[in-house]
């Protein structure tokens, strides 16, 4: 095989260094009528072969390139060609967690670059070295508010428009520690188990938290709106409530005046956590302005490729005054023996692989190589680049929701402000309109029915800095065509 | 050495100068909420070179694969093959959204449903989920799966989670997680499980026992069947900790021995790079009896070739991250069992015990080793050198870098005093092992000699050693911007 690197001759002349006849001795221990088994896969392929049967694979996915308009949660963005040039450098992708510091000053550097520009985007004082992805993200930030009240408050109030697979995460990820989860909207059960366009729907898995829909004396609204909602949010949070957490944009890209809110959950102890989209951060104030404690967040748009999914980046930023009970790495600066500036991971005794079972998580591989991309990304785009890639995504979405609003049986509920994504109300199931227009390569959104049954004719159209004037155009007159 | 560092990002930024270049504005500007604007975020204003020739000379104050030895314990530094980069970058599936269509997603689809084969293959089992981003979480989805299948059966008292000594700290970490309380096992003289103690603790208050075979020692559990059944007659299950799985390419499938569910690290046993951290990834795999309960979605099919779909087991512990696990990293470990096929994979488990076995018998005429036994991929030394008293593990492996071979995994696991935690892995080659043995002979001579020169080392990294305790009382998170 190719990457075994030992001849026969080697492999002779180790056997005799170890005092045995052969390999195959070397695994004795192992029970003699389970040793070896007779494993039914294919025979080895050369890397022309792999190659080409791989390839085929990548054709049989769609190619959809300009007239893609699917967001939600993961979005087709500018990627600068020095991004991935730079980030998959061996020196970079091939090397281990920092352990030896001395060794890993590149990673160890990048982590600190990535940190401080991350903090300045939240506008928070910590950011640690990365998590999974903006669900798991949302999710630990959840338990770290109940660890910090030290398992006093066991309440956490979710708002309505928090993406619905960040809230089967936090479903699973919640379920043993007793943690009551509660939404404002009604909607709240009514999102996916686990999949979005799985066959088994919603149905099933009786282990995970159920989120409970709360409500206040004026009773729960259909749709939660803006600001009224923070309000009756505030008003829900009480001493048992560990922390609320708001997406903002939210999952329908709705947009929240935030101000004032984390004074009234600080009243109460509360901790406001908030999601964010960090392109959105390039135009508009960030939650640390408003007083976020944590602030949460996908972070692929920041120059990590749509991939099916993933790798992508969680985003995990709190306070100075929360720094013990974060997750995850982080990097700090200090010198080496002669005083010269260096980098270490440090606050280590918060770790699973020091504090074991009284860890803040149980979190050890992370996604660094991705930080890294996005470390990458900000440097190149700098405050005016980002700040442009955030006014061309609102400026283009609001182009095309007014455009869409033109035609004959589509509306765009104007109840709300929006960055990049927006709902739109069509004349006939949402699920019709995006098989109609699948062979012209056109992909128009999504369909909200596969999360609300209640949704089934809107759609969820994105718009971000790599859609032209032309592919909106296209769109809307797509759109028109197949209107009935 | 004395590599360039260069000055951090902020302290190179110069006001008005631009990397990426966007395309004008070609719509009508609509009004902007004046309520939500900031100013421009202060990032730093660098050109493309200046962001290019930065990154680059970082990178190169690295020890990487592909730069250097990288015998670090338990974490399979491994070759990481160039073409499973270049698969996963393939067009039609790094520009492909998630939630596109199923039928327009095919290839995607069956890359996954095939390696969801591959790995059941591999391991035994009946079932694999691709969910999981990494170890850690692979570790939580499978004791969450143990907890919902007790609670499914009523079996609702059960609290304690058995852990040996040995065990990494993410298996402790994790069980406090899922609500369970971790109970400590003892290991015997040979580094197997203290079977009496164990045995002793196993009633019907055990939900689990989280079993890393082959240990963090490097040692195959001798009496694995005996352990196994010994939990399932107390009603209790086991959880297989795959972090050494490539000692069982080929040479054991998990459960043939009892393991009832498991995780892969695709970042280890299947090649994909370490990215400096992550990203990982940690499908889990089950039995038949388990499957319902796996995390969703999985990829189903009713005939042969498709169509492929996304499907939720009946009774799922529900969804572990976004989407459909880490993507990007299944397409890696598809492309490397498919370049080995049965023999290619059972080859890697030899080597990876041929070599770790070689250079036992090389380090233990140098180092005092614990556990006389053979080993499997790995293998603890202790970091005393007689005639060097004052020599500590840190020191050796500061030394090491030098000599640039990075260190093994050092302190841990925990019952081995001063260990030194060595991984040759599968894709070295004897000429390199006897490199590493002959920088070894040479730092415990200098040991003898000189102690002081390892006190202090490294001297030719980039940096000298760096004081970590000042980190913790300074706590510098972030650059003065």
């Amino acid at each position: 095989m190719a990457y075994v690197a030992n001849t026969d001759a080697d492999r002779r002349a180790m056997l005799e260094s170890i005092g045995v006849g052969s390999v195959a001795e070397l695994f004795a221990d192992i029970p003699e009528k389970h040793r070896f088994p007779d494993l039914e896969l294919p025979p080895p392929l050369s890397e022309i072969d792999v190659t080409r049967e791989i390839e085929a694979l990548a054709e049989r996915n769609a190619r959809v390139s300009g007239l893609s308009f699917l967001g939600a949660g993961a979005w087709n963005h500018f990627i600068p060609r020095a991004v991935p040039s730079l980030a998959s450098r061996a020196e970079f992708a091939t090397a281990y967690t920092p352990y030896q510091p001395e060794a890993s000053q590149g990673t160890l550097q990048a982590m600190f670059e990535y940190q401080s520009m991350v903090c300045e985007l939240t506008g928070m004082e910590v950011v640690n070295a990365s998590h999974y992805d903006g669900a798991t993200s949302v999710a630990e930030a959840a338990l770290m508010a109940v660890n910090n009240s030290r398992g006093k408050r066991k309440k956490v109030l979710i708002s309505g428009g928090l993406h619905p697979q960040y809230r089967a995460v936090m479903q699973t990820y919640l379920q043993a520690m007793k943690v009551q989860l509660m939404a404002l909207d009604g909607s709240a059960n009514g999102g996916e188990s686990a999949g979005a366009g799985s066959a088994a729907g919603a149905s099933g898995a009786a282990a995970r938290a159920s989120i409970e829909v709360f409500h206040t004396a004026g009773g729960a609204p259909e749709q939660p709106l803006g600001e009224a909602e923070l309000k009756q949010l505030a008003a829900a949070a009480d001493e048992e409530t560990a922390c609320v957490i708001v997406q903002n944009p939210d999952f329908f890209g709705r947009i929240r005046n935030l101000a004032g809110l984390a004074d009234e959950l600080h009243a109460k102890g509360v901790l406001l956590v908030v999601h964010t989209d960090p392109i959105y951060l390039g135009l508009f104030r960030p939650p640390g302005a408003d007083g976020a404690d944590i602030v949460v967040g996908e972070g692929q748009p920041l120059g990590i490729d749509l991939s099916f999914g993933g790798p992508y980046l969680g985003i995990f930023a709190c306070t100075q005054k929360l720094v013990r009970r974060m997750p995850g790495r982080l990097v700090g600066q200090t010198t080496d023996a002669e005083g010269n500036r260096g980098f270490v991971l440090t606050l280590n005794t918060r770790e699973q692989h020091i504090r074991r079972e009284k860890a803040t998580s149980n979190i050890c591989t992370n996604q660094g190589l991705m930080a890294l991309r996005a470390a990458i990304y900000l440097a190149l785009m700098g405050p005016t680049g980002l700040r442009q890639v955030a006014s061309l995504c609102y400026h283009k979405s609001h182009y095309a929701a007014a455009e869409i609003e033109k035609l004959p049986g589509f509306s765009v509920p104007d109840d709300n402000r929006f960055f990049k994504e927006f709902v739109v109300n069509t004349p006939r199931p949402a699920s019709d309109i995006i098989d109609a227009l699948a062979p012209r390569g056109i992909s128009p959104g999504l369909d909200l029915g596969r999360y609300f049954e209640a949704r089934r004719n809107q759609l969820l159209v994105a718009v971000t800095e790599m859609n032209t004037r032309d592919d909106i155009d296209a769109l809307v007159s797509a759109l028109d065509s197949v209107a009935r | 050495m004395n590599k360039l560092i260069p000055p951090l990002l902020y302290e190179q930024s110069e006001p008005g100068r631009r990397a990426a270049i966007l395309p004008e504005c070609d719509v009508p500007a609509s009004a902007v909420p004046e309520d939500l604007v900031r100013e421009e975020v202060n990032l730093p204003e660098l050109s493309e070179p200046d962001v290019v020739r930065y990154f680059t000379q970082i990178s190169q104050l690295n020890f990487s694969i592909d730069t250097n030895f990288y015998p670090l314990g338990s974490c399979t530094m491994k070759y990481n093959p160039k073409v499973n980069d270049a698969m996963a970058s393939l067009p039609g599936f790094v520009g492909h959204h998630p939630l596109q269509q199923e039928a327009l997603s095919q290839g995607s689809l069956e890359l996954m449903y095939r390696l969801q084969e591959q790995l059941a293959t591999v391991s035994g089992f009946h079932s694999v989920s691709l969910q999981p981003a990494a170890g850690a979480q692979g570790e939580f989805t499978g004791i969450m799966m143990i907890r919902a299948y007790h609670e499914a059966r009523g079996d609702t008292d059960r609290r304690k989670v058995l852990i040996p000594d040995s065990a990494h700290g993410t298996n402790p970490a994790t069980v406090t997680m899922a609500g369970y309380e971790p109970v400590e096992v003892p290991s015997d003289a040979n580094g197997n499980i203290d079977l009496k103690a164990f045995k002793e603790g196993c009633d019907d208050t055990v939900a689990a026992l989280m079993i890393t075979n082959p240990n963090t020692l490097g040692l195959f559990e001798e009496r694995i069947e005996e352990v196994t059944s010994a939990l399932h007659e107390c009603g209790a299950l086991v959880y297989g900790d795959g972090a050494n799985m490539n000692a069982l390419l080929g040479t054991l499938r998990p459960a043939d021995v009892g393991i009832d569910v498991m995780h892969f690290n695709l970042h280890k046993t299947f090649s994909t790079p370490h990215g400096g951290g992550g990203p990982g990834a940690g499908p889990v795999a089950t039995t038949e009896q388990l499957a319902p309960f796996l995390p969703g979605p999985i990829v189903a099919c009713d005939q042969e070739g498709g169509p492929y779909y996304f499907s939720d087991p009946r009774q799922s512990i529900g969804r572990l991250k976004l989407h459909h696990g880490n993507f990007g990293m299944l397409v890696r470990a598809f492309t490397y069992i498919l370049m080995h096929g049965a023999s290619g994979l059972r080859e890697l488990g030899e080597n990876a015990v041929l070599n770790a076995n070689y250079l036992k018998s090389r380090i233990e005429k140098l180092l005092p080793l614990k556990y006389k036994r053979r080993c499997m991929h790995e293998f603890v030394a202790g970091g005393r050198i007689e005639g060097a008293d004052e020599i500590r593990t840190m020191d050796i492996a500061k030394r090491l870098l030098d000599y640039g071979m990075h260190a093994p995994t050092v302190y841990f696991p925990l019952i081995v005093k001063e260990a030194l935690m060595i991984e040759p892995t599968e894709s070295e080659n004897k000429r390199t092992l006897d490199a590493f043995v002959e920088v070894l002979e040479t730092i415990i001579k200098e040991a003898r000699e000189n102690p002081e020169l390892l006190h202090e080392a490294p001297y030719a990294m980039p940096l000298r050693r760096l004081d970590e305790v000042k980190a913790v009382k300074e706590l510098i998170l972030r650059a003065e911007t």
